[in-house]
């Protein structure tokens, strides 16, 4: 690669960017002077809002047998106005007025009770007031009955409590920027890099200039870097404006938060911005390859755009995280993007500076931009990606209109796949917590194999290329068993060490085994193993190794249609320590079925795997002979080079065979 | 000067599987010489010129560049080349000036080789009154000179032209159709796609028939007329086109 030319490039990106005037104004006025505004506008409203509701009398209704004694001190009082009203109650309901005091006696205790609308900010300030007065007169009442009784009043206050707030002003003022300014921080940054990175990915194809440059001697490997680092500069200027502008608003005491403001201070060390400033540089390189490899696939402006939000939603709601009480930046949460950064600020707002901590979300927000950055550079090698003209999901309802199609196409099936995402969290997960022998009857067949069906049939797509219906030789059979029985092994070896790492692993495996445990569901082994290993077996391949393999396989290179797939059993799977070890397995079958062109041989892998572990947990003899087999200890030394060696010969077959296909197919 | 071998390229439709765009092609260009490839919308033109100018990569086959293959001198063969499209359209937010630096730097010219070049052609062109103003407030004749000073920048003996006439008005198209004429008069190599029978027969000194992703015949003007006894070279195109397979 010629980094001189992709200098040139850079240098012509960023021209090319400051002269189109919206990105100029997501990049610039929309950080510097919208966001501190609203603040400042907030800030003065509520200030406002506080005066003035104080400012307002509230008006309540009281019993009649309250004694006359507290009805005089309200009376006195200048914050009430006493209404008289016939039911009180209903008024209350109606908003005529914000509190009601009254008496009662309840199992013989005399019970003074404030009814009020805990919904409205009046009636709660009014619920506030009355327990003030109520309390002034119980501790009358008390003084009273002891001077009576001739008792000392200091009786009633043997000592005095005082609470005393360590925490400086600057730290006060600390927390609430650290979980202000990330949301609204991570939010400008993907609205500065959003722009530029439709604009020259999509607003390049569409604008039809990307032909040009394509002839022009430069590799794309360059054209695409330049692209990149200017993305990226934008996210990362527009980063540093805001939090600039926000520093500056707040410090310089422009927000006005009510009392809050005489309690904060708003401030920030020259050393805790520097870690402010290294901190954004892999997050804005993070947010620009993942902004771009979505924006590629679109062929348009409009299109990118629509492509783009869901990704902005995927980015800025784990930011909410640093509003979360109680949640500490720890190494777990340092390696997830967006989550980490989020905390670590709001970390350094409160002075503390954990490097440890900080160099590993510096690590993994590098490690994830990099990846990203792998899959753009290999999007942008191929053709159909670049030049694709690809019509999306044809919503025409009438099946006489629709023509009959050798398979669907990507972006229909990563719907289809978000269709059923959506039937398991709204209708699967309740049935299984209704019961969860039927609701996984219901959520394999009714909600994944119904479905993926009904589409193939209704879109007149062909079914054998779909779901990868071919026929598979006893060679990729036989590798496949050797092949799945392997690779149990290596999936318990990382469940294993994932466990190591995150020690909360051991309650969801405690959780597994108990839904896969026959003594708590008493089943027939038979039916067991048609509904935990048969039933996802059949189903869950066809979504995954059948719909969306086929669909997928012809538009991106080989590994990473694998890996993307792999990945979207992981997630399908909806259980963040089950993630790693489901997607391996997924990539696993995934693989067999890519290599073999059929899909049988991964139905076959996927019941082994499933039916061997459900074999497992419920027989508790076996797993006390082989402990390490339900990763209660690790695989010992033979059983782990048996099990890769297993696993070895069983690729090796299966690759065999698939040399085999090209050539008998050539 | 370019010579293709079984070159071909096949594209995968969700929809309609397997689309072979230009079924294996073998074809020899001369040194200096106006070939044109006359086809319908369709036929496979664009994509076998956007092959032959590396911004697609063959499915099967090769060809040769100004001696260079095309599989594995992409970079070279670029600077041998002058690629003009419907589709190479301009960076709009740049002036003709900042474009054509732009691309000089890419082509890895010196910047002061890049001024006397572009000088030059300004003054060939006549385009010094919008050289300094962006490309999107300029005319379709402006936009379209900008367009031909970007191919001819870097000086290449080839052009592959791919309809450039295309959308044109009479005057506009007048200027590209004077600019092949004069290029082939300073012994430059044309290769040039189009669907007007006129333009084909104004031009070349050689034409390929292509249908459907298929050469049908290449020769001169007056031996397709012979082969199949016609006047128009329509008429000759709808006698190959029946024959066809």
């Amino acid at each position: 690669m010629n980094w001189n030319k992709v200098n040139i490039v850079y240098l012509k990106e960023i021209k090319d960017t400051l002269r189109d005037k919206r990105t100029v104004m997501m990049m610039i006025l929309v950080p510097i002077l919208l966001y501190p505004l609203l603040f400042m506008i907030m800030g003065q409203l509520m200030t406002a809002g506080t005066k003035k509701l104080e400012a307002q009398k509230s008006r309540i209704a009281l019993n009649d047998s309250l004694p006359g004694v507290l009805i005089d001190m309200i009376r006195e009082n200048k914050d009430f106005d006493i209404q008289s009203v016939d039911n009180p109650v209903e008024s209350l309901k109606a908003k005529e007025i914000q509190g009601f005091l009254t008496k009662k006696i309840i199992n013989d205790t005399l019970q003074y009770v404030v009814y009020y609308d805990g919904a409205l900010d009046k009636s709660r300030l009014c619920e506030d007031r009355l327990t003030g007065i109520l309390n002034r007169y119980l501790r009358q009442e008390q003084e009273q009955l002891l001077l009576h009784n001739k008792v000392d009043t200091s009786v009633l206050e043997p000592f005095e409590i005082h609470s005393k707030n360590i925490a400086p002003p600057s730290r006060m003022g600390g927390m609430l920027l650290g979980s202000m300014i990330p949301l609204i921080l991570i939010v400008t940054m993907v609205l500065g890099a959003m722009y530029p990175a439709i604009d020259l990915t999509a607003g390049e194809k569409e604008r039809g200039t990307l032909e040009t440059i394509l002839t022009i001697p430069i590799q794309r490997l360059e054209l695409l870097f330049g692209k990149f680092l200017t993305v990226t500069t934008t996210a990362f200027i527009t980063g540093l404006l805001n939090l600039a502008s926000m520093i500056l608003v707040y410090t310089s005491g422009m927000v006005q938060i009510g009392k809050l403001s005489e309690l904060m201070e708003f401030g920030i060390t020259p050393y805790g911005l520097l870690w402010l400033i290294v901190s954004l540089i892999p997050f804005a390189l993070f947010i620009s390859a993942a902004i771009i490899s979505v924006c590629l696939f679109a062929r348009s402006f409009k299109e990118a755009q629509n492509f783009v939000t869901p990704v902005y939603l995927l980015i800025m709601f784990p930011s909410f995280i640093a509003f979360m009480p109680g949640v500490e930046l720890n190494r777990t949460l340092a390696m997830i993007p967006v989550v980490n950064i989020s905390l670590l600020f709001r970390e350094i707002f409160l002075n503390n500076y954990p490097l440890g901590l900080i160099a590993f979300t510096f690590l993994a927000n590098s490690f994830v931009a990099m990846l990203f950055i792998i899959i753009v550079v290999k999007l942008f090698h191929v053709e159909s990606v670049l030049f694709g003209e690809n019509q999306p999901f044809q919503l025409s309802l009438k099946r006489s209109h629709i023509r009959p199609a050798p398979s669907f196409q990507p972006s229909s099936a990563l719907l289809i796949f978000a269709l059923v995402m959506l039937l398991l969290f709204y209708i699967g997960y309740f049935a299984q917590i209704k019961s969860i022998v039927w609701g996984l009857v219901i959520t394999e067949w009714a909600l994944i194999c119904l479905p993926v069906i009904l589409l193939i049939w209704f879109f007149k797509v062909n079914i054998k290329q779909t779901l990868n219906l071919k026929k598979a030789n006893w060679t990729a059979f036989l590798g496949t068993v050797f092949t799945g029985i392997g690779a149990l092994g290596v999936m318990v070896w990382v469940s294993r060490l994932q466990m190591e790492i995150f020690p909360e692993y051991q309650e969801l495996v405690e959780s597994m085994e108990k839904i896969l445990n026959i003594s708590t569901t008493p089943l027939h082994p038979a039916i067991g193993l048609f509904i935990f290993a048969f039933s996802p077996a059949i189903c869950e391949e066809m979504l995954f190794r059948g719909l969306l393999l086929s669909s997928l396989k012809k538009h991106m290179p080989g590994w990473m249609v694998i890996v993307f797939v792999g990945f979207l059993f992981g997630v399908f799977h909806v259980h963040l320590y089950r993630i790693v070890p489901t997607a391996l397995l997924g990539i696993l079958f995934t693989y067999i079925v890519f290599r073999t062109g059929s899909i049988w041989p991964s139905i076959l892998a996927h019941f082994i795997n499933n039916s061997v572990v459900y074999l497992l947990v419920n027989s508790p003899t076996l797993v006390e002979k082989i402990p390490w087999l339900i990763g209660e200890s690790w695989p010992t030394l033979k059983a782990t080079l048996i099990m890769i060696t297993l696993m070895i010969f069983g690729i090796a077959l299966i690759e065999m065979r698939a040399k085999n296909q090209i050539m008998d197919d050539k | 000067m370019i010579t293709t071998y079984d070159i071909s390229k096949t594209f995968y439709d969700s929809k309609r599987g397997e689309i072979h765009a230009v079924c294996p092609t073998s074809i020899a260009i001369r040194k200096s010489e106006i070939f044109g490839l006359l086809g319908p919308n369709g036929a496979g033109k664009t994509t076998l010129l956007r092959m032959l100018s590396t911004v697609l990569s063959p499915t099967t086959g090769t060809a040769t560049i100004n001696s260079l293959n095309l599989l594995k001198n992409q970079e070279q063969i670029k600077k041998n080349i002058g690629f003009l499209s419907g589709n190479t359209r301009l960076y709009g937010r740049l002036s003709p000036r900042e474009l054509l630096d732009y691309f000089g730097a890419l082509y890895e010219i010196s910047p002061q080789q890049i001024k006397i070049r572009t000088t030059k052609i300004f003054d060939m062109l006549d385009m010094w009154e919008f050289v300094d103003q962006r490309i999107e407030k300029l005319s379709t004749g402006q936009t379209q000179k900008t367009s031909v000073a970007r191919t001819i920048l870097h000086d290449p003996p080839i052009y592959i032209l791919d309809e450039p006439t295309l959308g044109l008005d009479i005057l506009t198209g007048r200027t590209i159709i004077q600019f092949i004429r004069d290029s082939a008069a300073q012994g430059k190599t044309i290769l040039f796609s189009t669907h007007y029978m006129e333009e084909a027969e104004m031009l070349c000194d050689r034409i390929a028939l292509m249908h459907q992703g298929e050469i049908l015949d290449i020769d001169t003007l007056d031996n397709l007329k012979i082969k199949k006894n016609k006047y128009h070279l329509a008429d000759v195109f709808m006698a190959f086109i029946k024959e066809a397979p």
